[in-house]
């Protein structure tokens, strides 16, 4: 199998989806925890959201797949919205946790 | 934003359980969603009451025991603002919080238009004391309301998620349903269509109040706060177990008011209040914890007036210790059943409207949006920093309210009901910018 997807390219094209009560992207979040081609144009993207039962679950996964979808050599694509590992604050990138005051 | 999204598979795991009835997520212009519609009245009904409230104090008959005018006043904030926005709420976080869907959405969309019509016939039966209009309406706004009870039992039950929120949560419609009947016990006795329960007038009322406002208004309340705290102050790994606690002493405390106002020789008076007090003083610490593990350190303005809200409830449960009133219906009690209702149940229901309403409306106008790379956040429909000086004037004029009422001074009533009734206004047209900036985004 060749790989075509540029992970790199996705992950820029994550850090345009926000999550809307927080102001911050998924992947600063730390809401991304897997990537993967398992075939040739097929992007897997494992994913969390920051409280289990969060309101905007839907909508941020569904954001998360279109906007990944923008990315050259994507011809499908998976959102597997995962609990297990639980999202934890360590996760979050150091402007995030700036953003949200939490050292 | 050029590109069209390519095939995709969404998993199982984001559908489902998680969908919120009436909440379309994709589609271009979506109807409103069902508890939007339940908070657009409630937020009618806040107005009209502010208006009312501003009426009743310039022509000085605030407070008139017993007047037609009070009784609509007070259906309008009860029945109207709190019940509107909280049967909103309920549908909107029990479908996420319990992991569950609405047994059924249609009837819940029908019981919207009925509620909303035999609430403004009741309302206006109340304002000119007709007493066939309220019997019919008050039966018709009953049977509504028993659907929606109903209707949320069924849901419950089905729950996969169960703990001490979906206790406080299932058992608020429980009580809603005796409170409903007392009610109609009530409108039956005083239409003298059963005239025998006349003399139980007084513990009928008591039971009324007390299950409405403590046991449906206050249950949710503690409920829903573990669901809410937590999800807005990005809390994660406290502990729960004071939640246990709250519950079992809220339960305590509330049938033994309630068992008090039926037999109040029984030596309760004490017991009943202390419970009411340490149910407080547990709810306190169980927010406590959620607060003491939380990653957004900066505390907002709508979650800050959650917790002036509690501070007033526990400033209420420590009154009922140091002056528990032995009649229902006495002025003390009048009093604390206002300062409950205003100080507790509506501040908290006004705060976390900052909070609830941005987010439906984001959800109605840009969910759907925001996998077209449209990134509207939140804040930019309502800042919830502007939250601060609504829940300064409402927390004060509450205070200065029930302190002039317990000092017998006219002037300071009339204040705390003019700076209510400002605190009223100012929110209404925080939440009607939420709509115009939602429209101005598109």
């Amino acid at each position: 199998m060749i790989a075509v997807i540029d992970f790199r390219e996705v992950e820029a094209h994550l850090r345009e989806v926000y999550d809307p009560e927080l102001g911050l992207n998924v992947v600063d979040l730390g809401l991304i925890y897997r990537m993967e081609e398992p075939e040739e144009g097929k992007l897997v993207i494992e994913m969390t959201m920051t409280t289990p039962g969060c309101p905007a679950h839907d909508s941020l996964a569904g954001a998360v797949e279109w906007a990944a979808a923008r990315a050259f050599g994507v011809a499908d694509i998976e959102v597997r919205v995962v609990w297990n590992p639980p999202w934890t604050p360590e996760r979050m990138s150091p402007e995030a946790r700036r953003v949200l005051g939490w050292t | 934003m050029e590109d069209a999204p390519k095939a995709g598979t969404m998993s199982a795991s984001s559908q489902g359980p998680f969908a919120v009835p009436g909440m379309s997520q994709g589609g271009h212009s979506p109807p409103v969603t069902l508890p939007l519609q339940y908070m657009i009245a409630g937020l009618s009904c806040f107005l009209l009451f502010a208006c009312d409230l501003a009426w009743q104090v310039a022509r000085g008959v605030l407070f008139a025991p017993g007047a037609p005018a009070g009784v609509a006043l007070t259906h309008l904030l009860t029945l109207g603002a709190l019940m509107s926005f909280v049967i909103g709420a309920v549908y909107q976080l029990s479908t996420v919080a319990f992991l569950m869907p609405i047994a059924a959405v249609r009837l819940a969309r029908f019981l919207f238009y009925a509620y909303i019509a035999g609430l403004a016939g009741l309302i206006g039966s109340f304002s000119v004391w007709w007493p066939l209009g309220i019997g019919i309406f008050g039966m018709w706004t009953a049977a509504v309301l028993y659907g929606f009870c109903g209707n949320m039992l069924a849901s419950l039950v089905r729950a996969r998620a169960r703990g001490p929120m979906w206790q406080f949560v299932f058992l608020a419609q429980v009580h809603l349903a005796v409170a409903l009947a007392a009610a109609v016990v009530l409108a039956l006795g005083d239409a003298n269509l059963w005239p025998a329960v006349q003399a139980y007038q007084a513990p009928i009322l008591a039971t009324h109040i007390l299950l409405a406002a403590g046991g449906f208004f206050g249950f949710l309340i503690f409920g829903f706060s573990y669901k809410l705290m937590p999800m807005f102050t990005l809390s994660h790994g406290y502990s729960t177990r004071y939640e246990h606690w709250a519950f079992l002493t809220s339960l305590a405390a509330l049938w033994s008011f309630v068992v008090r106002a039926w037999y109040p020789a029984l030596a309760l008076k004490l017991v009943s209040a202390i419970c009411v007090v340490v149910a407080f003083l547990s709810h306190v610490l169980a927010v406590r914890e959620i607060l003491k593990r939380r990653v957004r350190r900066r505390i907002e303005a709508p979650i800050r007036g959650v917790l002036v809200a509690l501070a007033l409830g526990v400033l209420w449960a420590l009154a009922l210790v140091a002056h528990a009133p032995s009649s229902a219906g006495s002025a003390a009690w009048r009093a604390l059943v206002t300062f409950a209702i205003m100080g507790f149940v509506s501040l908290t229901v006004i705060s976390l409207a900052y909070k609830i309403v941005p987010f439906l409306v984001w959800t109605w106008r840009f969910a759907g949006r925001q996998r077209a790379g449209s990134n509207v956040l939140i804040s930019h429909l309502l800042d919830a920093s502007s939250a601060r000086v609504v829940i300064a004037f409402n927390a004060i004029g509450v205070v200065a309210a029930a302190a002039g009422v317990c000092l017998d001074s006219g002037w300071l009533c009339d204040a705390g009901a003019w700076a209510v009734a400002a605190s009223l206004g100012i929110f209404g047209v925080h939440m009607l910018s939420v709509f115009r900036r939602a429209w101005r985004k598109e």
